[in-house]
């Protein structure tokens, strides 16, 4: 006798992971019913949320927070009981969170994915660079990358690296005036700086127009130019996938031979339903991922799920050099120093990223300025001579993964009656060694643009790279799926999140992210 | 750019041929309407300054176009950012003709003369100055609190937040564009003399 099933896969969560996980099944005739928590709103809807905005620093703002379906700011769904207040700006609507990201498209290094191997820190991928590779290809062209394939992205001035089959999908957008006045400054002082691969397309691609620097990647892009994970929920209906919106999933429920056999989800009226499917993927982000598995009892025999939250914890610098280099011209942001993104140091302190923000400071430097009590003529000059002058800088650390670092249910609920999010976060020694060669560069850039430092003692900051909450190993025992992102204890249970991420390095991890959960529809397509 | 002093404002006869004022018509109840028509709910207009007569809005609108040293301002504009100001502060009004007063007592018609004046160096005055100014450069009143889902700002203008002005020939009011692709790669025009 043949099991009915209500659909070959479920995944739960249409942001960029879930999504492409579907729409790379539905592409290939599987039957797939994609669940998200929060609703559907357009980018006009968004676009003019923003626009009238009184908190336009705030990137969750312009998004819903209803009581079914939080906005990670809000205190009550996201408690802390640690040193840090851990608060990434995690979304719930169809797209998820890449509605705001700055589309950051780095891969790996090979050396990142071999950290305890090479370095003796932390944990390895079970996995190698090798493996993951033509994935990385096709989660480019899926988010229609424009990158330098020519640069060496381990920040070391060598060859061009990490190793590529194939060129990326769109050429670089041009670097700003900016950044080149910058390079003249930095090359000479042996700092590397690097151009960043990124999700916002150079040419009209996949029904998107080309970038023309409206300088507002976050919170949203108005034109679209900008990846975000709406385009593949998209996609995937249009392959035959069906996206049910306001259903929040609150239970796996387990079957015969420790498969699961069923996802019980709720709407937003309170009615409850329960799928069947062959297979199922959870792509419910870092943070409720794990929540998930905690709350059904599965997946959780290594006592690992939700332990492990790494984000790439951060600082910043504010001062104002003194030539005018006019930020605000182009994108938000498009490169970065990498001098310390590998080398042997890493047995010591973590790697350290710098980047320069590209986005309009005005807003900063007025506020700044009243609060000084600049009123009359002098405020319209120094808002222009700051402005061309401003250099924002964001650092950010490697984290290693650490066990009492984690997320677990709260004993709060929300209006659907499920818990929401409790975490517990605490910055170690391994980012605060790294923070003091940090400070160092800060002191020699401040020399360097002969800079009137606004503000270089930021405390640690949000970076909003949610990694280690359900830990990629090979052994089931210490780590929650393997290589493959299928959980240990169920062979037909995937995860598509940053959160199986073992070794964070100092990139941005959506991409790999989307090259993971386009491997795991690959997986699932060959088995089924 | 020097505006005239406005106490005769009060009255309501200063400034005839002024375009603007002819706008002014604004009842407690229009801006109780204007509230309303916001996009972002958020407005509360129910709270809006029932006492805020024609006269003293425009009074507002004058000041506001002193301390920002423009010799326009959008009146409707000016109107949201007194209700906004005035909430919860019943002698807002009040200060505000005690500030305009103390700055024509002090000869300010324009801001070059405020550095170092009486009013400069009267805490609570250039307190209300500051807000206002501010109100008018950011676009928001109130003081944003980050990560969070609450504060106390309150929407103004975008377009209008008087910030973006200074920089208008180089860079974009965010979300707009100013250029193609690639038009970054360019020195600005002005940079020779930045």
């Amino acid at each position: 006798m043949t099991t009915q099933y209500d659909a070959d896969v479920v995944v739960i969560g249409s942001g960029a992971l879930g999504s492409n996980a579907a729409y790379e099944l539905a592409k290939q005739g599987r039957s797939v019913i994609l669940l998200e928590a929060g609703s559907r709103i357009p980018r006009w809807k968004i676009l003019e949320n923003f626009r009238t905005s009184s908190r336009k620093a705030n990137f969750n703002d312009p998004y819903p927070n209803e009581p079914w379906a939080h906005t990670s700011y809000d205190p009550e769904y996201l408690e802390n009981t640690g040193s840090f207040n851990f608060r990434p700006g995690m979304l719930k609507l169809v797209g998820g969170t890449t509605w705001h990201w700055a589309a950051a498209c780095w891969r790996y290094l090979p050396n990142d994915m071999k950290l305890n191997t090479l370095y003796g820190v932390g944990r390895d991928w079970p996995i190698e660079y090798d493996t993951l590779e033509p994935y990385y290809q096709q989660a480019e062209e899926a988010l229609g990358v424009a990158g330098n394939g020519e640069e060496d992205q381990s920040g070391q001035g060598g060859k061009a690296w990490p190793p590529r089959s194939q060129p990326y999908p769109l050429p670089p957008d041009a670097t700003t005036y900016m950044n080149q006045q910058l390079v003249k400054r930095l090359a000479p002082e042996g700092y590397h700086y690097i151009h960043e691969p990124n999700g916002r397309v150079t040419r009209p691609y996949d029904g998107r127009p080309a970038c023309c620097g409206n300088n507002n990647c976050m919170p949203v892009c108005p034109i679209g130019a900008m990846y975000s994970g709406d385009m593949h929920a998209t996609h995937a209906e249009n392959a035959g996938a069906k996206l049910v919106t306001e259903a929040t999933a609150y239970k796996l429920e387990k079957g015969a031979g420790n498969k699961i056999v069923a996802v019980h989800y709720r709407k937003a009226d309170g009615t409850d339903a329960r799928l069947t499917a062959r297979y199922f993927v959870v792509a419910a982000h870092g943070l409720e991922t794990p929540k998930l598995l905690l709350i059904s009892d599965v997946a959780n025999s290594s006592d690992q799920v939700g332990r492990n939250l790494m984000d790439h914890t951060g600082i910043g610098l504010l001062m104002i050099g003194d030539e005018p280099l006019w930020p605000g011209r182009g994108a938000v942001q498009q490169g970065g120093i990498f001098n310390w993104r590998d080398g042997d140091f890493r047995k010591q302190h973590s790697a350290v990223k710098h980047s320069m923000s590209n986005a309009v400071p005005n807003r900063t430097i007025t506020e700044r300025l009243l609060k000084q009590g600049v009123i009359g003529p002098e405020l319209d000059e120094r808002i222009r001579h700051d402005a061309a002058r401003w250099i924002d800088v964001g650092t950010v650390f490697e984290m290693l993964p650490n066990p009492s670092n984690r997320v677990t249910p709260s004993t709060k609920k929300d209006a659907l009656g499920i818990p929401m999010l409790r975490v517990n976060y605490d910055v170690d020694d391994y980012v605060k060694a790294g923070k003091e060669i940090a400070k160092k560069d800060y002191a020699r850039f401040a020399k360097i643009f002969n800079a009137e430092v606004i503000e270089d003692e930021s405390g640690w900051q949000n970076r909003d790279h949610i990694m280690g909450t359900v830990i990629m190993g090979s052994d089931p025992k210490t780590s929650v799926v393997n290589g493959d992102c299928r959980t240990h204890d169920h062979e037909n249970l995937f995860l598509a999140t940053t959160g199986v991420i073992p070794a964070s390095g100092v990139i941005n991890p959506t991409l790999t992210g989307v090259a993971l959960s386009i491997r795991i529809a690959d997986t699932i397509n060959k088995e089924i | 750019m020097s505006n005239p002093p406005v106490t005769q404002a009060v009255g309501g006869d200063a400034l005839p041929e002024n375009p603007a004022r002819r706008r002014v018509l604004i009842s407690a109840g229009l801006v109780a309407a204007a509230g309303a028509l916001l996009p972002w709910a958020r407005m509360a207009y129910a709270e809006s300054p029932a006492q805020a007569s024609p006269a003293q809005l425009d009074a507002f609108l004058r000041l506001g176009q002193r301390l920002t040293g423009r010799e326009h301002l959008p009146p409707d504009i000016s109107a949201r950012l007194f209700a906004a100001l005035a909430q919860g502060d019943r002698t807002f009004g009040a200060n505000v003709s005690r500030l305009i007063q103390a700055m024509d007592a002090a000869g300010i018609s324009d801001m070059h003369r405020f550095k170092g004046s009486s009013v400069d160096t009267n805490p609570e005055m250039k307190a209300l100055a500051v807000s206002i100014v501010s109100g008018w450069y950011l676009g928001y009143t109130g003081t944003p609190v980050g990560l969070a889902v609450k504060d106390d700002t309150q929407f103004i203008t975008y377009t209008g937040a008087l910030m973006f002005e200074p920089t208008r020939d180089v860079t974009a009011i965010p979300t707009y564009a100013r250029a193609g692709t690639d038009y970054w790669a360019a020195a600005p025009a002005s940079i020779a003399t930045d």
